[in-house]
């Protein structure tokens, strides 16, 4: 209890003093409740992955049919099959469900399963659903049952329906991508529903960098906030020596102002990090908004996370105290740091190493086994080696600099830095960081940036839906006759639905691939070559290549595709879509448009990387930012009483400024273009080594270049911040109590 | 209360009959309920050395920063030449402050992450010295004051004195008329003490450069060429030496 008493008695009293313990207690704080967001978001992203990656159904117990129309469900397994549908742009994961009307099958979110004719939907597709005109969308599903609980949804985003049907309607399955989940295109046979956490290892990576690069910053900002005020507190230490406390007492003292200064903070980290998950959960990361159930950490880590803190910070202040051996004669001479050394740039040149070694590999022969892992641990080698080479370049510059500077601020500030280049590069380092993250994450985004196919004739228009169908057995001569007459049958009667302006059925050849009549090519805006009575098509319907139509030798004989242009209103499209979904045709995959396969390849994994990377540099400015006006203001407090000695012999406090600047932009500036090349050559490397080249990066947008203008303001802005104190700390005053 | 007995000093008038170089008359200062300073006279003529001696919180640094335009008196003027200070704003006090005085004080006066010679460079950069010039001036004054061989090391790596010389060739390198030092051998042994007087004296002589300072050691006041005593903010006792 003593220990206590005499610790509020020595570090606590005095208004600056309190000042100080505040500052320490808020940087903790926010550097808690980041954390346990953190903790909270790569929780939540693990439990949602499972609840997003049920309907894949290969996960579960299940097996895949080979002949589903010859199976039938019992009450201990149910047959399934998952469609992705379409809506104005959005994804809709349909899960068709046979079974018995005592089946003991839990569907996750729902329970029993729905009975045939219905349906249950998670709340965001009803509301789509009664947004809307029935025949758009409502009239594909059914009646409706009940609606999906969180336990079988990814998000308050997400839609999903799980319908009741028959053996006979069983949808024809397809196959996609939904988010991170891979719909594997077959009828199951499902004993037990499970998805699994992460299903592609590509998000758990990005995830991880992700969280690192808001971490980072975040223990940067801790590690300065400890060390606010250590010129004032070494001088009480050492009056407190002069009195005749050991050394031990001392650290005791430092270790006890620590823990409990630390624990404050912790704790109010807990309740900032509580108020805001609601916040936290509106970001969309991955697969859209988090459910805030998702975010919320269990006491057991918060405990963890406290106790941690609170420890590493008593530890390492009882640490630092017995290492700076304060004497009785004051706070001891100025301490400056040990020279760099040169090896600090060998983790970085380690990093780009790894990352080159790895991205080589996959290049050259495809996919190999721990990629993943291995570019992730480049990136950190990257992000570490760069803080570390910070101060070693920092040093190198600032020599060269001391020697050239010819005005007072210049003299003292590169002075300083290079007798500390640590500490100084410390203060800008978290936006070291975040520069590099916003080239990385920047660099990474612009896989979004291909351009779109522009609507001419070869190309089908943006609200031509394009529906792929499974052909009959090609032996069986009635089934193929058939199988010609319900297509175009099906096809009239779609043509018929309103905003439908026209439709083509297009039909395999075994030599041409597909024929359309040339009547229904021109009516959906192909090319008809004037006399030709067929036209051949072949090339993409989707993406960037073009359709090649060229005149066909002879008419198809199996119909597999059917076009249906429409006039371009998003109703009478999803009316078409709705038509062709509730129709007889035997789908093969999703119904589509262009406009369509251009939103959901905006959706695919370079979209949840834009997210991340967007949050990251977001969070990591700003703390750093804050960083660096804490930094900036402990130098100056630090130098107080010499810089107010000076300012006494009639230094203006413009120079005192100048100085502060000088201070942070050497740093800044020495690593500046380092970070912005490293950054997309990271992002390149990463991009390019996960997709074994598929996708590359491209040009920065000019919101790359706004970001990095942003957090040079933010900077300036944090720098600006310290002026007044600048002013303030300096005064007569400082020479004499200091 | 006892009754003080108090004195208005006036620097002995030089032979030449010269005005005062700087000039205080009826200072009064107060720091809440406190009286810092209760009605001061004090002239210093250029070249003299005047020691300040009291007993802790008498008064003494209060006067000596009032002097130098650091702090502005409640009532009284301080003149210095032709220029009345207590007139000055801010900007021109510290504009007059680079221009014409020095510094000395007992602690915390060296940048520590410049060397010798760079500390004594700064008030030269300030001045508007260009950098090299500048150099070579502070070079030559730690030379002067026998600390050559030091001019490349850190504050952190000079005994006290050497500090302290150091800080002296900061205040004289820029030629100032009026160097206003406060204890400056307050935190050295008397040896170093001694060394650091010789020094200031010897130097501030050269430069024929006043010298006001503050100090409760007597060995020090003797190297003045007059001892003002303060009590409770008055000036008590005063005399000429040598």
């Amino acid at each position: 209890m003593r220990l206590f008493t005499l610790t509020r008695l020595v570090t606590a009293e005095g208004r600056r003093a309190s000042g100080r313990l505040i500052g320490m207690a808020g940087g903790i704080a926010v550097g808690v409740a980041l954390l346990l967001l953190l903790l909270g978001g790569y929780d939540g992203v693990t439990s949602r992955s499972e609840r997003l990656s049920w309907p894949s159904l290969s996960h579960g117990e299940s097996t895949e049919l080979r002949d589903p129309a010859a199976a039938a469900p019992t009450d201990e397994s149910v047959l399934a099959a998952t469609n992705l549908e379409h809506f104005d742009g959005q994804e809709i994961i349909r899960v068709d469900i046979v079974a018995t009307p005592d089946s003991t099958v839990v569907v996750p979110g729902v329970g029993r399963p729905p009975a045939a004719g219905t349906y249950h939907a998670s709340p965001a597709l009803i509301a789509l659903i009664e947004a809307n005109p029935t025949d758009t969308l409502g009239s594909r599903y059914g009646t409706r049952a009940g609606v999906i609980d969180t336990a079988g949804l990814a998000g308050p985003d997400s839609l999903v329906v799980v319908t009741g049907t028959t053996t006979e309607n069983l949808r024809g399955p397809s196959v996609g991508m939904v988010g991170s989940v891979f719909l594997s295109g077959n009828v199951w046979s499902v004993t037990e529903f499970r998805g699994v956490s992460y299903p592609n290892s590509n998000y758990r990576a990005l995830t991880i960098i992700g969280a690192i690069a808001i971490l980072l910053p975040v223990l940067i900002l801790v590690g300065i906030v400890t060390r606010l005020g250590a010129a004032t507190r070494a001088e009480r230490f050492a009056a407190l020596r002069l009195i005749g406390a050991t050394p031990r007492r001392v650290a005791a003292i430092a270790a006890t102002e620590a823990g409990v200064t630390s624990l404050v903070g912790a704790l109010t980290g807990v309740a900032l990090a509580w108020l805001l998950i609601p916040v936290a959960a509106l970001v969309e990361m991955e697969d859209g908004r988090f459910f805030r159930a998702d975010l919320t950490v269990p006491p057991s880590t918060v405990l963890i996370v406290v106790a941690g803190v609170v420890a590493g910070c008593t530890a390492v202040a009882g640490w630092r105290t017995s290492r700076a051996r304060i004497g009785p004669l004051g706070g001891s001479r100025e301490r400056t740091e040990r020279r760099p050394s040169a090896l600090g740039v060998v983790p970085l040149i380690a990093g780009v190493v790894v990352l080159l070694g790895a991205t080589t590999a996959a290049l050259r022969h495809g996919p190999l086994p721990r990629t993943d892992q291995v570019l992730i641990a480049g990136f950190l080698l990257l992000l570490v080696g760069l803080i570390a080479a910070g101060p070693v370049l920092t040093y190198w510059i600032s020599r060269v600099a001391a020697r050239r500077a010819h005005r007072t601020a210049g003299v003292i500030a590169m002075n300083r830095i290079q007798q500390h280049p640590r500490a100084t590069f410390r203060a800008v380092s978290g936006l070291v960081a975040a520069v590099f993250l916003v080239s990385f994450f920047s660099a990474g985004i612009t896989t979004l940036a291909e351009e779109p196919p522009t609507e001419d004739s070869e190309y089908l228009s943006s609200s031509t839906l394009v529906a792929w169908f499974s052909p009959p057995p090609p032996d069986d001569a009635n089934a193929v006759a058939s199988n010609i007459t319900a297509v175009a049958a099906a096809a009239a009667r779609i043509a018929r639905t309103d905003g439908v302006t026209a439709t083509a059925i297009g039909s395999s050849h075994p030599e041409t691939g597909a024929v359309f009549t040339a009547a229904d090519a021109a009516r959906v805006g192909l090319s008809n070559h004037d006399s030709a009575s067929h036209i051949q098509v072949t090339g993409s319907a989707f993406g960037d290549g073009s359709l090649v139509t060229r005149p066909a030798t002879a008419p198809g004989t199996t119909p597999r595709t059917l076009l249906v242009a429409t006039d371009g209103t998003t109703h009478s499209v999803e009316r078409a879509r709705t038509a062709i979904l509730g129709s007889e045709l035997r789908l093969q995959s999703p119904t589509m448009t262009q406009a369509d396969h251009e939103s959901a390849r905006s959706r695919t994994w370079a979209d949840r990387y834009a997210n991340l990377g967007h949050l990251a540099v977001l969070v990591a400015t700003l703390i750093s930012a804050v960083s660096l006006a804490v930094s900036s203001i402990a130098a100056i407090l630090d130098r107080k009483r010499v810089l107010g000695l000076l300012r006494l012999m009639g230094m203006p406090v413009s120079t005192v400024r100048r100085v502060i600047v000088a201070e942070a932009a050497l740093p800044l500036a020495t690593v500046f273009a380092l970070c912005v090349g490293l950054g997309i050559l990271t992002a390149w490397f990463i991009v390019a080594g996960l997709t074994e080249g598929r996708r590359t990066i491209n040009w920065l947008p000019p919101s790359y270049y706004l970001i990095l203008a942003t957090s040079l303001v933010l900077a300036a802005t944090a720098v600006l911040a310290t002026f007044r104190t600048a002013r303030t700390s300096t005064t007569i005053e400082a020479t004499r109590i200091g | 209360m006892n009754k003080v007995e108090t004195i208005s000093m006036s620097a002995r008038a030089p032979e030449n009959g010269s005005a005062p170089l700087l000039s205080a008359r009826g200072l009064r200062l107060a720091f809440g309920l406190t009286e810092a300073l209760r009605g001061i006279d004090l002239d210093c003529h250029a070249g003299e050395i005047i020691a300040v001696t009291g007993p802790s919180g008498s008064g003494k640094s209060t006067l000596l920063h009032v002097l130098a335009g650091v702090l502005v008196p409640d009532e009284g003027t301080v003149d210095y030449d032709t220029v009345r200070l207590t007139d000055l704003d801010e900007a021109g006090r510290s504009r007059l402050r680079l221009d014409k005085f020095g510094f000395v004080f007992q602690y915390g006066q060296l940048l520590p992450d410049l060397n010798a010679v760079d500390n004594v460079t700064i008030p030269l950069l300030l001045a508007g010295v260009k950098r090299r010039e500048a150099r070579r001036r502070a070079d030559a004054w730690l030379d002067r004051l026998g600390l050559g061989e030091c001019s490349r090391k850190l504050p952190g790596q000079l005994s006290g004195g050497q500090a302290q010389r150091v800080a002296i060739a900061r205040a004289l390198a820029t030629k100032p008329t009026l160097l206003f030092t406060d204890e400056p051998t307050g935190s050295l042994d008397s040896l170093a003490a001694e060394t650091v007087m010789l020094a200031l004296t010897e130097a501030a002589r050269d430069a024929n450069t006043a010298v006001i300072l503050t100090t409760h050691d007597p060995r020090t006041a003797a190297y003045a060429d007059r001892e003002v005593v303060v009590r409770d903010g008055q000036i008590t006792i005063g005399g000429a030496y040598g």
